[in-house]
């Protein structure tokens, strides 16, 4: 274990898909002594990238599940959490982003902030991340890396500033200037491994010292002595520098910028140095958890990095490996050791930590304890993503993490007994390391619904039953989850009496609907002097709830309804649980039509990149889906254009985009919000609804 | 409230009656004001109002992104269904939604020709017709801005919808009065129809009115810039 936790980094590296990340994080292992040789990524040799453990992204060059790796530099102790680059992947790459402490932000020197750089940083921002920059491939044609620390500040509003400067750039790309030593670095050796600081060539100086005094006013806004030191024109050390771009980092408003080029093996190392510097160890951020004896809901305690505290840890990872099941863990509060009993503070039950281990990757190595701020794994523990370990005693939980409902429902069966065993499996995994992904089993047609955030999204889940689990499944056509809610308030009076002989059945509600802007379900008691007795309360509510799971326009699920009752009344023999939770299903079915209800539909945030000249082709396909356009940008060529499109809308598009674009844009879609059908659209729905219904009956 | 009424109430139609019942279609609208005075709030509770009456709005920001231009329609939006207690409001935010587009020239060359360039690929590809068009962050001091505003409000009056501009002002000398147009707007000429100007006077915002077509005397108008949420109130 280690003792100093300035010591720790926690970070993650954040990319576009094609940016080069498998590439960096494969050097930086390398440098590290992690691993001995290197492979690149699509291996030409075969092997692959060690980061992408699982076969389908090696196959397909991109990385999906995140690992966590660690490694050692100049006595830090760095791990690294690959996070997908994917944004049909949203819950992972958030699930990541909660467990690192701060990030590497990798754009390519060619494309830029892309609309992905966009997305992934949006999310960093919303989990408050601190961040630096790498931008990467400065060996290719058009590298420019002061274009895009220019585009940090223009299209991600980032106080970026170069903290070096490229030696050549495309194929004359030799190493960078460090702008707080002054001094060159070369990388030589097959691999880069040596690293050779010289003077500034010639022809950069002047360059050089006009972008390091760039470089110190921005940064001496975070420091009162670097701010006196340029001021009084003394001279300038370089651990006060340093101190002002840590200080700007932590405070989330600057952002430093490093070149290089990880295929070229260029200028990794210094930005493991920056890493180590600027990137804030486990005692620099604070976090939360919530206190579950807590009466008021969710409210929040401090937890402190110190060891020696009670144990609260997230699982934030769950991976089937060939050594077994391992649950990534991330220690928030006092340490963790082999043999301990903790509590899993979800379901409560005990868990003895058999064994623990530090992973790289593809192999491991057995530890014997980890503290607060360390990142392992922990084997053959039964438990969901998301679940908070603890120790005895402590009744705490971190902070559930935001997981959106699914919006894509995809029904799938398998092609014979052998299939339908291994695709259970697989399902009962999945699910488990992915809260956005759901299974289910449709009790009219019997048949295997799977659920999530996109198309993409569940597409991989298929494709990784039949590789990973030989599960061959015939899938259906992808169908839209729709809610309904309704608009407005509206009463109810109702009255339900049987009489068929014996004892009748008696119960009287009287009460009001009304929406509710967070889509929650809200029960209020308002009645006064006991004209339903208490013993009949819960049983409204239960009624009332009965009714949420099937809409009446298209037996959607209803959201964000308050149901509030003030009267009603009881019979002395005739009323009972069933009488009551009876009348008050019957009496929201007839004031829920008079609630104007409504269909919402998920609507998708598309963001599509292409050259200028095909914006009004991009724009048609927008329009042709009913989309609306929030935004359009140019730059350089090109153009980006903003959307919100319905999901219904949406299937196919990537292939009509190809088509309308010869393949030259790209888009990425991800789900932003509900929002209510148009006329038209609903009346389809509701019609189809109830052919559905007429058949079925 | 309903929509409905919330347009009938919003103190924007009272600003419309004192300026001669609005800009009017084919006119250009100015509004100077100081940095953080709210301007672009001004002019997007302008927007708002329009798009919750139906009608489009196409917002061009020289120095904005689209998210951050988005952004503050949002707020603003919430805002006003807030302190309106709007019904239907999920309603009404779509249908706003669907009738404006952004479109950003952060650091990108402007000019007349790409003002109609913009505007005819969302007229051809998009059908999409504004009646109202925000053009922000416009350098007024430009060499050749009149003859530029000029062209851009011909292109206005093609589409046949109103023009409104922010524009940066300075701190009044204390020999000047709010009535006196700032130099580089007083430039313009005859170009603008109308020019307010958004002044901080003690805890509020006041709106005043410096030019309202050709009425030698535009009229006081008592109405002010809430200091909290910037949406206009009048008094």
């Amino acid at each position: 274990m280690l003792d100093d936790l300035t010591r720790i980094r926690n970070i993650g590296i954040s990319a576009h898909i094609d940016s080069g990340k498998t590439t960096l994080t494969e050097r930086i292992l390398f440098y590290t002594q992690r691993i001995h040789a290197i492979h690149d990524v699509k291996g030409k040799d075969g092997v692959g990238a060690t980061m992408d453990s699982m076969e389908l992204e090696r196959e397909r060059g991109i990385t999906i599940a995140s690992a966590a790796t660690y490694c050692e530099w100049k006595n830090f102790h760095v791990n690294i959490i690959d996070t997908p680059g994917h944004v049909d992947f949203t819950v992972e790459v958030e699930r990541s982003l909660r467990v690192l402490d701060g990030a590497i932000l990798i754009l390519c020197s060619v494309a830029g902030v892309q609309s992905q750089s966009i997305t992934v940083d949006r999310q960093m921002r919303r989990y408050n991340v601190p961040r630096i920059a790498f931008v990467n491939k400065c060996d290719r044609a058009g590298a420019n890396p002061q274009k895009v620390c220019a585009q940090l500040r223009e299209k991600l509003k980032h106080n970026s500033v170069m903290m070096q400067l490229p030696i050549g750039l495309e194929a004359e790309h030799e190493g960078v200037v460090d702008l707080v030593t002054m001094k060159a670095w070369y990388f030589d050796g097959d691999n880069g491994e040596t690293v050779r600081v010289e003077d500034i060539p010639a022809g950069m100086q002047a360059a050089a010292e006009s972008a390091r005094e760039t470089m110190l006013e921005a940064v001496s806004m975070f420091s009162e002595e670097l701010m006196e030191a340029l001021l009084e024109g003394g001279d300038i050390s370089e651990d006060v520098v340093h101190a002002a771009v840590r200080q700007g980092v932590l405070q989330r408003e600057l952002t430093p910028v490093f070149c290089g080029s990880a295929y070229k093996n260029k200028g990794v190392q210094p930005l493991l140095d920056a890493v180590t510097r600027y990137l804030p160890n486990p005692l620099d951020i604070e976090n939360e958890a919530i206190d579950l004896t807590s009466e008021e809901g969710e409210t929040k305690v401090k937890l402190t990095s110190d060891p020696k505290k009670p144990l609260v840890s997230l699982a934030f990872k769950l991976e089937e490996q060939r050594y077994g099941q391992l649950t990534y863990v991330r220690i928030y509060q006092g340490s963790m050791s082999k043999g301990d009993t903790v509590i899993n503070s979800r379901s409560g039950k005990k868990v003895k930590i058999g064994r623990l281990a530090r992973m790289h990757s593809n192999s491991m190595e057995d530890i014997t304890e980890a503290g607060a701020g360390d990142i392992v794994a922990l084997f053959g523990i039964d438990c969901h993503s998301g679940d908070s370990f603890v120790g005895p005693g402590v009744e705490l939980a971190m902070t559930s993490i935001f997981v959106p409902e699914p919006v894509i429902h995809l029904a799938i069966s398998p092609v014979d007994k052998k299939a339908e065993e291994n695709m259970n499996k697989a399902l009962n995994r999945f699910s488990k390391e992915d809260p956005t992904f759901r299974t289910r089993v449709d009790e009219e047609s019997g048949e295997t619904v799977i659920s999530g955030m996109g198309e993409l999204h569940l597409d991989v889940y298929v494709e990784r039953m039949k590789r990973e689990y030989n599960a061959e499944v015939q899938v259906g056509q992808p169908k839209v989850a729709y809610r309904e809610a309704l608009t407005q308030l509206a009463e109810f009076d109702y009255t339900h009496k049987k009489q068929t002989g014996g004892s009748g059945q008696y119960a009287k509600v009287i009460g009001f609907l009304e929406p509710q802007a967070d889509g929650e379900y809200e029960f209020v008691n308002d009645i006064h002097g006991g004209s339903i007795p208490k013993e009949y309360i819960p049983s409204c509510d239960k009624g009332f709830r009965a009714c949420l799971n099937e809409g009446t326009l298209i037996g959607a699920p209803i959201v964000g309804v308050k149901v509030t009752i003030n009267d009603g009344q009881a019979h002395a023999v005739d009323s009972s649980d069933m009488a009551f939770q009876a009348a008050a299903r019957q009496a929201f079915k007839e004031a829920y039509a008079r609630a104007r209800p409504v269909i919402l539909e998920p609507i998708m945030n598309l963001s599509v990149e292409g050259p200028a000249e095909l914006q009004g082709g991009i724009l048609r396909t927008i329009m042709q889906r009913r989309g609306m356009v929030v935004g359009t940008t140019e730059e350089e060529g090109f153009t980006r254009v903003e959307a919100n499109v319905p999901l219904a809308e949406m299937f196919g598009y990537a292939s009509d985009l190809r088509s309308a674009t010869q393949g030259k844009a790209e888009f990425t879609l991800e789900f932003e919000r509900y929002a209510p059908a148009p006329k038209e659209v609903s009346e389809n729905l509701i019609e189809d609804y109830q052919k559905r219904r007429a058949a079925g009956k | 409230m309903h929509l409905k009424e919330l347009n009938h109430r919003n103190p924007m139609r009272a600003f419309e009656r004192a300026v001669q019942g609005g800009l009017g279609r084919g006119n250009l609208g100015l509004v100077v004001a100081r940095p953080g005075t709210g301007k672009s709030a001004f002019l997007a509770g302008l927007a708002l109002d329009h798009l919750l009456r139906g009608e489009k709005v196409l917002h061009v920001s020289l120095e904005q992104t689209v998210d951050h231009v988005h952004e503050r329609y949002e707020e603003i939006f919430a805002e006003l269904a807030r302190t309106a207690n709007l019904e239907e409001r999920a309603v009404a935010r779509e249908s706003a939604e669907r009738n404006r587009i952004i479109r950003s020239f952060a650091g990108q060359p402007f000019n007349a020709k790409a003002f109609g360039d913009a505007v005819a690929v969302f007229e051809q590809h998009a059908d999409f017709h504004p009646d109202l068009v925000l053009l922000g962050g416009y350098d007024f001091e430009r060499e050749n801005a009149k003859e530029e505003l000029g062209e851009i409000l011909e292109r206005v009056k093609g589409l046949n919808a109103e023009l409104w501009m922010p524009v940066r002002g300075r701190r009044l000398a204390p020999n000047e009065d709010w009535h006196d147009l700032p130099p580089h707007v007083a430039a313009l000429g005859d170009l603008p129809s109308v020019v307010v100007r958004l002044q901080a006077v003690g805890e509020s915002i006041r709106i005043r009115l410096l030019k309202d077509h050709d009425n030698a005397e535009p009229a006081d108008l008592d109405m002010d810039l809430d200091p909290t949420t910037l949406l206009v109130k009048a008094n």
